[in-house]
């Protein structure tokens, strides 16, 4: 019994050590905290500072996009993308940021539309905004 | 074995992947971020050596265990989940932009959680060096031939 208890100490602990290593060896993991910015990430602080317009996109599903979205936005969600994309390739100037936005920080949506369309199409400035269309409703 | 390769190969994709895994634990949406993100770097290497622990069999019970404690804890988040309505995916084998049926990870889950308890109670039993000795070491051994 004693044994036992020992080895299940050993394994509770021991990934304390190896996940910090992973933490600290890998500096672009996730930020620790909820108010920093991963990379590719803005919220409106910095949208404010940068004193140019941007491309909205609204990663969300059209049935959301059309109960409400952040004026001017466009809808590209991932399940309608290859409807969408034409115009969203018409509306879009090289030069001009895009960024994109789903639901609220637990989705995942508009990073997995960020890359696409940073993978797909070679576009640089394409940033996604922190928080989603929650962070929208807080700062409006 | 099953039990040890499935929670080595997940462990595994997890720990390469720590922003995908903890988006995954985010979506969950039970515990607060730095929770998630503790979770997210403390639970790939757990998993990888629990995984490795049941191939060892002085290990194998105290793996079993907290494999069957993890179970639990996986299958009560993924009712949870599914309690709520949140069109989740399970993040079990790493980052997938498909959304799970819950039916099919419930199964599943509830599958692991039964053979880790198996494991755990019958780990190096009498019964289980028995069972070793008779099918794993009997189909091991090389056949030989008969000369009378």
């Amino acid at each position: 019994m004693k044994r036992i208890f020992l080895r299940l100490s050993v394994l509770l602990v021991a990934p304390i050590l190896f996940g910090g290593l992973n933490a600290w060896l890998n500096p672009d993991g996730p930020p620790w905290s909820v108010e920093a910015l991963a990379e590719g990430e803005v919220n409106f602080a910095v949208l404010n500072s940068w004193e140019r317009s941007v491309l909205w996109v609204d990663a969300r599903e059209p049935d959301q996009f059309e109960q409400d979205h952040i004026p001017q936005a466009l809808n590209l969600s991932l399940s309608h993308f290859d409807e969408q994309i034409g115009l969203f390739l018409e509306q879009w100037v090289p030069g001009v940021p895009v960024v994109v936005y789903c639901g609220s920080r637990h989705c995942g949506m508009s990073k997995e539309l960020a890359n696409r369309l940073r993978n797909d199409f070679a576009m640089d400035e394409i940033y996604v905004l922190k928080g989603g269309w929650d962070a929208w409703l807080e700062h409006k | 074995m099953i039990l040890g390769a499935l929670f080595l190969y997940s462990g595994i994709v997890k720990m390469l992947e720590p922003k995908e895994f903890l988006q995954s634990i985010e979506a969950y949406r039970l515990v607060l971020y730095e929770v998630a993100w503790l979770t997210a770097y403390y639970l790939p290497p757990l998993e990888i050596l629990v995984g490795l622990g049941v191939f060892i069999r002085q290990w194998r019970r105290a793996c079993a265990s907290l494999i069957a404690v993890m179970m639990l804890i996986f299958t009560t988040a993924l009712i949870l989940a599914w309690a709520r309505g949140l069109d989740i995916n399970c993040g079990c084998f790493g980052a997938s932009s498909e959304a799970s049926n819950y039916w099919i990870v419930l199964g599943r889950d509830l599958i692991l959680l039964f053979l880790a308890i198996t494991v755990a109670i019958y780990a190096d039993t009498k019964a289980s060096r028995l069972f070793t000795k008779k099918f794993v070491a009997g189909a091991s051994a090389k056949p030989t031939l008969e000369t009378n």
